[in-house]
């Protein structure tokens, strides 16, 4: 269960604002998040997975706030690439694992689980810059979700992929809202994140109706 | 510190041929230093021992020159790298704290692999029988293990605090001008100081005396030493800066 309350950010460099009054978020549920492009769409993932702090207002998730939250239970995936360039998915799939203290064997159990949605055997010994942009968006899903979050944040999940992906992309989401997980997606398709969410809500000029 | 994170550090770093090029020229360096300073210079009135005096002169200056070589491509090449992966930081559990430490230690470890072979080839190649001493090659060894990391953990503290985050932590030239100057105000300070303080050091060194004196290995490895904490603390300053002060980064 995800509840804001009274959020405003106002970002330094440009004056610009997100704010947003009042919006739950079930758990199990998927929201959307629609909005054009400059609405604040990325603003609003950033603050909500914990990466911009310096907010006002309340975000809890669960019973916990926001800054309180173990960094362990957000998982996101951003609309730029945030992976080392420089290392193959696997290494870099073994260093989120370090990090986040998950045992190396469980890579194998979470790639063949993931393999029900995307396919990914050919990508491991590749290096993330050579990556095709859709590849790497399954890649990006992938990671955003090697330490199984309880809250999952997509900025763009269309990024990159094809028509045929939504209906994957709905798999996955739908699977993952059925073991709890809530999830929040933020893109400028409408009909697509009608798709794959429960409930949707409108950003615009940085304010979330 | 986990070795993947390092790992994955050395790799950033030597993806850049820049780099491969920069650690090669030092070595290649290296060799020909050790080569020169070989050679016995005969001074007049004076004994062979005058080429290994000069060697030991100019140790403190040129044992740097592989340390802060090694920082700057760690700042120049790893850092910049960072740009887009410190969200990922930002993401992980303790990631700003793993993100700065991390560029410290790959800092002092191709420091050490730079600058050790040399430093052991250039006692073995120059014949400097001093450092079979154990009192005199124990107080050296601590400094340098000391200094190396003091040095690696200044400059990331100041690169992650004053070169700009926005723009890839690319130290623009002010910057990097100020962090030489630094660094250079750091070494000539111990240069100097060392000089003055540790005469015996050098004559020790050079073979004019046969009786190290212990005082003197104290100064050198405890004044290491807190320049190693001093730098430590600095550390730890630009670790929470980073987190900031009220998210828990578990």
């Amino acid at each position: 269960m995800i509840k804001i309350r009274n959020l405003k950010y106002i970002e330094k460099k440009s004056g610009f604002s997100v704010e947003c009054m009042n919006l739950n978020a079930e758990s199990g549920k998927r929201l959307g998040i629609y909005g054009g492009s400059a609405s604040g769409k990325t603003l609003f993932t950033q603050i909500l997975s914990g990466i911009i702090k310096n907010y006002s207002g309340s975000i809890e998730i669960g019973i916990t706030e926001l800054r309180n939250t173990y960094r362990k239970k957000i998982g996101y995936v951003p609309f730029d690439n945030i992976l080392y360039r420089e290392l193959t998915v696997k290494e870099m799939s073994l260093l989120l694992l370090d990090q986040y203290k998950v045992p190396e064997p469980e890579l194998k159990i979470k790639s063949e689980w993931f393999s029900n949605y995307f396919d990914m055997s050919d990508m491991w010994s590749k290096k993330i810059f050579s990556l095709t942009s859709g590849q790497l968006q399954t890649v990006k899903f992938f990671t955003g979700l090697i330490h199984s979050p309880s809250l999952f944040i997509i900025d763009e999940p269309f990024n990159g992929m094809g028509d045929d992906d939504v209906f994957r992309i709905n798999k996955l989401l739908r699977d993952l809202a059925g073991i709890d997980v809530s999830v929040i997606a933020a893109s400028s398709h409408k009909g697509y994140l009608e798709n794959i969410t429960d409930v949707q809500a409108v950003i615009s000029k940085g304010k979330i109706e | 510190m986990s070795l993947k994170v390092l790992k994955k550090d050395i790799k950033l770093i030597f993806c850049s041929r820049s780099a491969v090029y920069a650690v090669i020229a030092i070595f290649i360096l290296e060799i020909f230093l050790i080569a020169y300073l070989g050679k016995d210079t005969v001074i007049p009135g004076k004994s062979r021992i005058s080429s290994h005096f000069t060697y030991m002169q100019s140790f403190m200056l040129v044992s740097y020159f592989p340390v802060i070589t090694s920082i700057i491509l760690v700042l120049s090449f790893s850092l910049p790298k960072e740009k887009n992966n410190f969200t990922l930081a930002k993401l992980l559990p303790f990631g700003e704290s793993v993100f700065v430490r991390s560029k410290a230690y790959s800092a002092s470890i191709l420091a050490i692999v730079t600058a050790v072979p040399f430093l052991f080839s250039a006692v073995y190649f120059c014949g400097l029988d001093s450092f079979y001493d154990m009192s005199f090659l124990a107080a050296t060894a601590f400094y340098m293990i000391f200094t190396i990391p003091a040095l690696s953990f200044f400059s990331v503290s100041f690169a992650v605090n004053f070169f700009d985050p926005e723009n890839d932590f690319q130290p623009d030239v002010k910057r990097i001008t100020g962090l030489m100057f630094f660094v250079s105000l750091f070494v000539l300070i111990s240069f100097m100081g060392y000089s003055r303080m540790l005469g015996f050091y050098y004559s020790f060194s050079a073979g004019f005396t046969r009786e190290y004196p212990n005082r003197e290995s104290f100064v050198l490895i405890i004044s290491a030493f807190v320049f190693l904490l001093m730098t430590r603390y600095l550390l730890n300053r630009t670790e929470k800066r980073l987190v900031g002060n009220n998210l828990n980064n578990v």
